[in-house]
């Protein structure tokens, strides 16, 4: 019990959770790139967990898959075909969690999400800071991480690429968050996906921590954060 | 295409960061239902793979995985849930204001008695003798004994542990002792001026 | 029967140390505050005071004696002790709030006279400070009479007031059954006593009520309990020279007076600056206040704003160069240039002048203003300076307090304009100060346009006995100042720019006092109408307030609010004529 709490307690502290966060990912980052060439597969400790609502979310993305055997009676996977069997070599839009089971049982072959192949791997070795990760996916890392795992000829290029990416990206992340008002924030995350902003989100809420110690106001007891959205909610509804 | 319905309720709860979305009782339901009819399939499927027609297996192993993806969308759907209620107990104290309270299903208003109960034993359990430490109180180390609180809604008289009675109106400003003000300052109704 | 002065003594609380803050040591108190900036100041230093001892408060700002009784019947179950700033002195506090027993009052204010029943009270109501000799409080005697005269006739008379004669009915019964024993002649000599004691009476309460005006700043007293508190400190000063400074500012003080409290002030200051030199740490005090006292030009604000725009908007200057009109404003431009000021120098915000001319403008004005007749341009004032941030003078902070105050309107609630000019009390929250500041510069240029309107319309109008100026309804930045404060500030502007108008037969305007009206801000279909002295006299003593009552009375029109300067009131605009006229044949 005192533990659950201690845990929910630290959980309370931005400091630590950003620490976490950012070693975290450098990391796991390169331990799975070592341990994809000794042991061949993910350690089993990476998260983001079986709970997250992100990857729940970011592994509906669709990666277009060519069925290598037929299979009977799922024809509505292929909208295009009126069958009520799947020919084999039919080409079809799958969502991401149908993939690494199916790829391991070697019914498909699909086609890597374009952002990571070699041209664009290129284009973010060449430079990364000015690529719009946000556009090329907004989960890039985490998708980047889950295909990266299914085996391919390719895996250890996307594991570098990306591991390089986030290197170079941080220095301008952490930067920006230290350094920006409340205006600059909406252009200044356009370009960030989400991992990235979450950092961008944490450095900026240890900074503002930090200056209002500075201005002895980090003892004010404040409204709680839910109280305080849950009245601005009623309040719209009220006026509107 | 398999799962939508689920991928769906995960949707709900992500655009509602910081608020507890109504429980979407059909929702759920609907993604059981899904699940049902695939296990249905899948059980004659393997059957008659078991039978010896070995080409339904790849059916059912796609049937399977999105039975499982339905299983974690709703886990993932009731955990997060239940994460968000505990944070509602941190915020608003043991008792929701009654808007919220029309978003939980009954389950859910279970545990969150059930969790206030045993934080509650939790806490006198770490307190010495008959005296529990409220956990809930003093997040920030506190500074002074005394501090200087405005009153920014209306909240008329309002009785201190030591039987004064404080008459709350609005844009009055009082000196009071810190652990009386601190669950009234939470909820809103005072406001720590420095 | 105790001697006149001992009487007087008791009720007043002088020690203010061992009778009034180790009586509410340890225990609760309800603080009611004045919507005016002396009051606020008070208030501060004593937020400061209570907190180092961690007296428990609750402080509710009032703003006119309607508020104070509302207020009280809903908080008065909260504590026995009950301090009032700035409120509460002129009126009679155990007719009005009804009190119980237990309960005690503490009155620091500084509007006079005090309601003589405050201060004959016994115990329950306690005024602090000092009684002064010009005050001229009528004797005990004179106004509550002996026990002997014990009359069935004049029993209700004076019953009500005085505590001594409660009603007593065994002594009534006993001076009946004596005077019975009395000749008849000897008893029609004693009614006619007492008909003529009743006179007289009414005379000298009459006398003693009818001149409404301040006495010296409660901020100053507050400061001067801290003081004997041991702990007085510049931010304290600070405060309490605000105080002082409203005072000043609105003129509501004579000269003598101010000079006494500017006196005091200096001589906290210098003991302060001496224990922060001998105390050591000379490097540590960098972020601290640090308070001068210096000659300094006497223009509103010029430190926010150009300098020509200072000029134009202080009632001084405005009035002297007569900068309502071209002519006016050429002679303004000779001054300047004759001065060696460039003018576009002069058109620039004051922070970016060359620095040159900004070091020394002090010396350039000294220099002209005699020629020009301008000496009370330079004055000595107080400033303040926080740590390296731009200095501040005292009035700088009184114009920004006073405009934050005066920014309630329809939609604002009055008390959040309070607690705003509160804020900006607060150790170094200098934004809160900056944005008075803004305020006030948009309120002082709403006043100059409405006095350029006013003397170019002609509004000031001549009713024999006295001046008046009605602004109607509907004027564009009414807003400004359709409150008490601003509307003196307005007012006094006007006057003095009539005035400087006047040749000849209109000199005699000099005498005559002012009565200025002004739609409210707060109430769209009621008018504020505010009364000063006239300019010939030196002394701020105002009997507008007694005529207002009075007047009010032979009209039968409703006062809506009753403030505690008596010589701002609130009616109902379709009642004004009315109550103009009756007012013009009163003061005839």
């Amino acid at each position: 019990m005192a533990a659950r709490f201690l845990e929910d307690y630290l959980s309370l502290n931005p400091w630590r959770k950003q620490i976490i966060l950012s070693n975290y990912y450098d990391r796991e980052m390169i331990i799975s790139f070592v341990a994809v060439d000794h042991f061949g597969r993910l350690p089993k400790r990476y998260s983001p967990n079986y709970f997250s609502i992100e990857d729940i979310v970011l592994q509906d993305v669709r990666v277009s898959c060519k069925f290598e055997v037929s299979v009977p009676k799922l024809g509505m996977l292929d909208q295009s075909a009126d069958d009520q069997d799947l020919k084999q070599g039919s080409k079809v839009e799958l969502p991401f969690w149908m993939v690494p089971t199916l790829h391991a049982k070697k019914v498909i072959t699909f086609e890597i999400p374009r952002h990571y192949k070699v041209n664009y791997r290129q284009i973010l070795q060449a430079d990364s800071i000015v690529v719009d990760l946000h556009k090329w996916g907004p989960y890039f890392y985490d998708l980047g991480h889950h295909v990266a795992n299914l085996d391919l000829k390719d895996s250890i290029d996307i594991k570098k690429s990306l591991v390089q990416t986030l290197l170079n990206r941080l220095r301008h992340i952490m930067d920006m968050s230290q350094h920006s008002t409340h205006h600059e924030t909406v252009h200044l995350i356009a370009n960030l996906d989400e991992l990235e902003r979450k950092l961008f989100a944490v450095g900026q809420l240890s900074y503002r921590s930090y200056k209002e110690w500075v201005r002895r106001e980090s003892s004010k007891i404040n409204t709680a954060a839910l109280v305080a959205s849950h009245r601005k909610r009623k309040f719209a509804e009220v006026t509107v | 295409m398999f799962a939508q319905k689920g991928v769906e309720l995960i949707q709900e709860l992500e655009r509602a960061k910081d608020f507890l979305p109504p429980f979407n009782e059909d929702g759920v339901r609907q993604v059981l239902e899904e699940m049902r009819a695939l296990f249905e399939e899948n059980q004659r499927d393997a059957s008659s793979a078991v039978a010896g027609e070995s080409e339904y297996i790849t059916s059912v192993h796609i049937r399977h995985c999105a039975l499982e993806r339905n299983k974690r969308c709703l886990m993932a759907y009731l955990y997060n849930r239940l994460e968000r209620i505990k944070e509602h107990r941190w915020h608003f104290g043991s008792v929701l204001p009654a808007d919220i309270k029309a978003n939980i299903c009954e389950p859910e208003a279970q545990f969150f008695i059930k969790y206030n109960k045993s934080l509650a034993a939790y806490m006198k359990s770490i307190g010495e003798g008959s005296y529990s430490l409220d956990l809930t109180q003093n997040l920030k180390p506190p500074k002074n004994l005394y501090i200087q609180v405005k009153c920014i809604t209306e909240f008329g008289e309002f009785e201190t542990e030591d039987g004064d009675i404080v008459v709350l109106k609005k844009n009055s400003l009082h000196l009071l002792p810190r652990v009386q003000c601190e669950l009234l300052i939470a909820q809103g109704i005072l406001e720590h001026v420095s | 029967m105790k001697g006149y002065c001992e009487w007087l003594t008791e009720m007043y609380v002088s020690d203010l140390k061992r009778e009034f803050y180790d009586v509410i040591l340890g225990k609760r108190v309800l603080i009611f505050v004045n919507f005016d900036v002396d009051a606020i100041a008070s208030c501060r230093i004593l937020q400061y005071l209570l907190l180092c001892d961690s007296i428990s408060y609750s402080i509710i700002p009032v703003q006119n004696q309607n508020d104070l009784i509302s207020a009280y019947k809903e908080s008065c179950e909260q504590s026995n002790h009950i301090i009032l700033i700035n409120c509460g002195g002129t009126l009679d506090i155990v007719e009005h709030l009804e009190p119980t027993e237990e309960k005690v009052f503490f009155i620091a204010d500084s509007h006079r006279p005090y309601d003589v029943c405050n201060i004959y009270n016994d115990g329950q109501v306690c005024l602090l400070g000092k009684s002064s000799e010009k005050e001229e409080i009528p004797s005990y005697e004179d106004i509550f009479g002996n026990d002997d005269d014990n009359d069935e006739s004049s029993d209700h008379l004076d019953g009500e007031e005085s505590d001594e004669e409660e009603g007593d009915e065994e002594e009534i019964r006993e001076s009946k059954s004596k005077r019975q024993k009395l000749d008849p002649a000897e008893m029609v000599m004693r009614r006619r006593e007492k008909r003529l004691w009743h006179e007289k009476r009414k005379e000298i309460l009459f006398n003693y009520m009818q001149f409404s005006f301040y006495s010296s700043s409660t901020a100053l007293l507050m400061f001067e309990l801290a003081w004997k508190l041991s702990r007085d400190s510049n931010d304290l000063l600070w405060w309490a020279i605000i105080g002082v400074g409203e005072q000043q500012l609105l003129g509501k003080v004579d000269s003598k007076t101010s000079v006494l409290d500017n006196g005091k002030l200096q001589s906290h200051m210098i003991r302060l600056a001496h224990l922060s030199q001998h105390g050591g740490d000379s490097a540590g005090t960098k972020d601290a206040l640090y308070i001068t006292h210096e000659k300094d030009l006497n223009l509103s604000m010029y430190r926010h704003w150009s300098l020509l725009e200072s000029l134009k908007y202080t009632p001084q200057t405005a009035s002297h160069f007569h900068l309502w009109t071209l002519k006016g404003e050429k002679k303004l431009n000779e001054f300047l240039a004759e001065l060696g000021l460039p003018l576009s120098q002069c058109r620039q915000k004051y922070n970016s002048m060359d620095i040159e001319l900004r070091n020394d403008l002090r010396s350039i004005f000294q220099k002209k203003v005699e020629k020009y007749d301008l000496e009370d341009l330079i004055e000595y004032s107080f400033n303040s300076q926080y740590g390296f941030r731009p200095k501040n003078s005292a009035s700088d902070f009184v114009f920004a307090l006073l405009a934050l105050l005066d920014s309630a309107e329809k939609d604002k609630d009055p008390a959040d304009a309070f607690h705003d000019a509160l804020e900006c009390l607060s150790n170094s929250k200098m934004d809160a100060v900056y944005r008075g500041i803004e305020l006030a510069k948009l309120q002082q240029i709403a006043i100059g346009k409405e006095v350029h309107a006013c003397l170019d319309m002609g509004h000031v109008i001549n009713a024999g006995p006295c001046l008046y100026a009605v602004i109607q309804d509907g004027t564009p930045d009414a807003k400004y100042y359709g409150h008490p404060h601003s509307l003196l500030m307005l007012g006094q502007f006007l006057l003095k720019a009539h005035i400087s108008r006047a040749r000849g037969r209109g000199l005699r305007a000099r005498e005559l006092p002012l009565i200025i009206s002004a739609p409210s801000a707060i109430r769209p279909s009621h008018c504020l109408l505010l009364g000063l002295p006239p300019l010939s006299l030196d002394s701020p003593k105002n009997l507008i307030g007694k005529a207002f009552e009075q007047a009010a009375e032979n009209t039968q029109t409703e006062i809506t609010s009753v403030f505690f300067d008596s010589s701002v009131i609130e009616i109902n605009s379709e009642f004004r004529s009315n109550f103009l006229d009756s007012l013009f044949s009163l003061l005839e």
